[in-house]
C-alpha cells in the first residue's frame, strides 16, 4: 500500500494517469508521463482479465491475501439483502 | 429459505452476487454470505483541486478541494476519461490507506474547505463516502459528490443529507443512449437529479458531448430543455469536451463549435448559466449577471481570475441574486 505521504508529492503522476480531472474532464495539456508508477498501473489494468458485464468471480484466495495485508477492506456493505432460495438461481 | 446469495439495493443493477463474486461495479463483493465493500477507506486518487475542476461554477469559487476516489464503477461508458481506475478491479491498483477521520484530517491540514468524492463513481464506494461525508460535516468541511448519479433512491436519501453539493454527468436523454453507451438506464439519472434537487444539494449537471453519438441538435436541445424545464433556469449546466478515450479513441475530440452550439441551445431553453469545459470557448467560463449581464466571475481554466459576487450572493451592479453557494465573495480584481 503506498504511504499518505505520497499524496501531495505524486500529482503530477495523479495527472498523467488523467485521475485529477473530473469523469468528463481531462485538460488537453495533460498528456501521459512516463513513470514507473505509472507504466506498472497501465499495465495491470491492461492485463487485468475482464471482470465486468456480467458480475465476475472473484479469486477469493488472492483478495482474501490482500484483505489480511491491509490493502482491500472487509467493510460491512449497507443496502444488501439475503437472496431467497427459490429465486438464487 | 435464505442462502449465502445476497442482492446488493444501492443501486439499479441490484446485482444478486453468490458467494465468490462481485458486483457489475466490481467493489462490492459476496465473502461466505456477507456483502463486503473491498474499498472503503482505500482510494486510489487524493488530490487538492481547484473546485472549479469538478466542475462546480456556483460552489465556494476559488475555494480548494479535496478530492477522492476508489476503484470502481456502476456503469461502463465506452468514452470514460477515468477508465484506468473506474474500470479496474480494486485488486489491481494499488491504493492509499486512507480512512474516513484521516481523509478530513488531511483535507484540514492541506487547507481545503471541502471534500470532493470524484473521478470514477463515488456510489460505489457509498459507505466510505457516506461516514466521509458525516465527519466532514462536524469538522466544518462541506461534501462534493461528482456522479453519474446512478442509484437507488433509499441510499441517495440516505445520503443526501450529507450532502452539500453534487455535479451529476447528466450522459445523454435516451435509454438508448445510456444502455448503448454507458451500461446504464436514463430514468434514474433523471430521479436522483430530482431528488437532490428536492433536499436541497447544490446542483450542477454536466454533460459530455461525444461526436456523432449525442451532439446533434435535437439530442443537445431534448437534453437542455429537460434540464431548464425540470429543473430550473438556475441549474448551472456545463458542456464538456470529450477527448479520444477507452473504447472510443478513433472519435475526434468534440469541435469546438460543437460545444458553443450546445451552449447557444441551453440558455435558449432557459438557462441562465451554462459553461463549456475541457476547451476554450467564447464566454464559456465567463459568470454573467442573469439580470444585468455584468461580467461577475471569470476564469482561467480552473482558475478564478475575478469575483464580484458579494458574500451574500449578490450582483454589485443590479443586486440579483445569483444562484449559488458563494460565501467566499467581496470585491476583487486579480
Ligand atoms: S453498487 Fe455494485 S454491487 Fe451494488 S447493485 Fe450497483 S453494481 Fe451491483
Ligand atoms: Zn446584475
Amino acid at each position: 500500500m503506498r504511504p499518505l505521504l505520497d499524496v501531495m508529492l505524486v500529482p503530477a503522476l495523479l495527472a498523467a494517469l488523467a485521475v485529477t480531472g473530473t469523469v468528463s474532464h481531462a485538460p488537453e495539456d495533460q498528456g501521459p508521463d512516463s513513470t514507473s508508477f505509472i507504466d506498472r498501473v497501465l499495465e495491470m489494468v491492461r492485463e487485468a482479465p475482464s471482470w465486468k458485464h456480467p458480475p465476475g468471480e472473484l479469486d477469493v484466495s488472492l483478495v482474501r491475501e490482500l484483505i489480511e495485508q491491509g490493502i482491500l477492506s472487509a467493510h460491512p456493505a449497507s443496502w444488501a439483502v439475503p437472496y431467497p432460495e427459490e429465486r438464487a438461481d | 429459505m435464505a442462502t449465502d446469495t445476497v442482492q446488493c439495493l444501492l443501486c439499479p443493477h441490484c446485482c444478486v452476487i453468490r458467494v465468490r463474486e462481485r458486483g457489475v461495479c466490481g467493489v462490492r463483493a459476496n465473502l461466505d454470505g456477507e456483502l463486503v465493500s473491498l474499498v472503503y477507506g482505500r482510494p486510489v486518487a487524493v488530490h487538492v483541486d481547484p473546485v472549479e475542476k469538478k466542475p462546480l461554477y456556483h460552489f465556494m469559487p476559488g475555494t480548494a478541494t479535496f478530492s477522492i476516489a476508489t476503484a470502481g464503477c456502476n456503469l461502463g461508458c465506452r468514452f470514460c476519461q477515468n477508465w484506468e481506475i473506474s474500470q479496474a478491479a480494486p485488486e489491481d491498483v494499488p491504493p492509499y490507506d486512507l480512512p474516513p477521520e484521516a481523509a478530513v484530517e488531511e483535507a484540514l491540514r492541506s487547507g481545503c474547505d471541502s471534500i470532493a468524492f470524484t473521478y470514477t463513481e463515488p456510489i460505489v464506494f457509498y459507505e466510505y463516502m457516506l461516514d466521509t461525508a458525516k465527519l466532514a460535516r462536524e469538522a466544518g468541511l462541506a461534501s462534493i459528490m461528482v456522479t453519474a448519479g446512478y442509484i437507488n433512491e433509499g441510499p441517495l436519501r440516505e445520503l443526501a443529507q450529507w450532502i452539500d453539493a453534487a455535479n451529476v454527468d447528466l450522459k445523454g436523454m435516451t435509454d438508448a443512449y445510456y444502455r448503448e453507451m454507458c451500461y446504464g438506464t436514463l430514468e434514474p439519472v433523471q430521479r436522483t437529479l430530482r431528488i437532490l434537487q428536492e433536499l436541497g444539494v447544490w446542483l450542477e449537471v454536466t454533460n459530455l458531448v461525444v461526436p456523432g453519438w449525442n451532439d446533434d441538435e435535437e439530442d443537445l436541445r431534448s437534453l437542455s430543455e429537460w434540464v431548464a424545464g425540470e429543473l430550473g433556469e438556475d441549474v448551472p449546466v456545463h458542456f464538456s469536451r470529450f477527448m479520444p478515450m477507452y473504447q472510443l479513441t478513433e472519435l475526434p475530440p468534440t469541435p469546438a463549435r460543437t460545444l458553443a452550439g450546445a451552449r447557444e441551445i441551453s440558455l435558449e431553453a432557459g438557462s441562465r448559466y451554462v459553461y463549456v469545459g475541457n476547451v476554450v470557448v467564447e464566454n464559456g467560463s465567463l459568470t454573467r449577471c442573469h439580470n444585468c449581464g455584468a461580467d461577475l466571475i471569470r476564469r482561467d481554466l480552473f482558475e478564478v481570475t475575478m469575483s464580484r459576487i458579494s458574500a451574500s450572493g449578490h450582483c454589485p451592479d443590479c443586486g440579483a441574486s445569483i444562484p449559488g453557494v458563494w460565501g467566499t465573495g467581496g470585491t476583487e480584481e486579480r
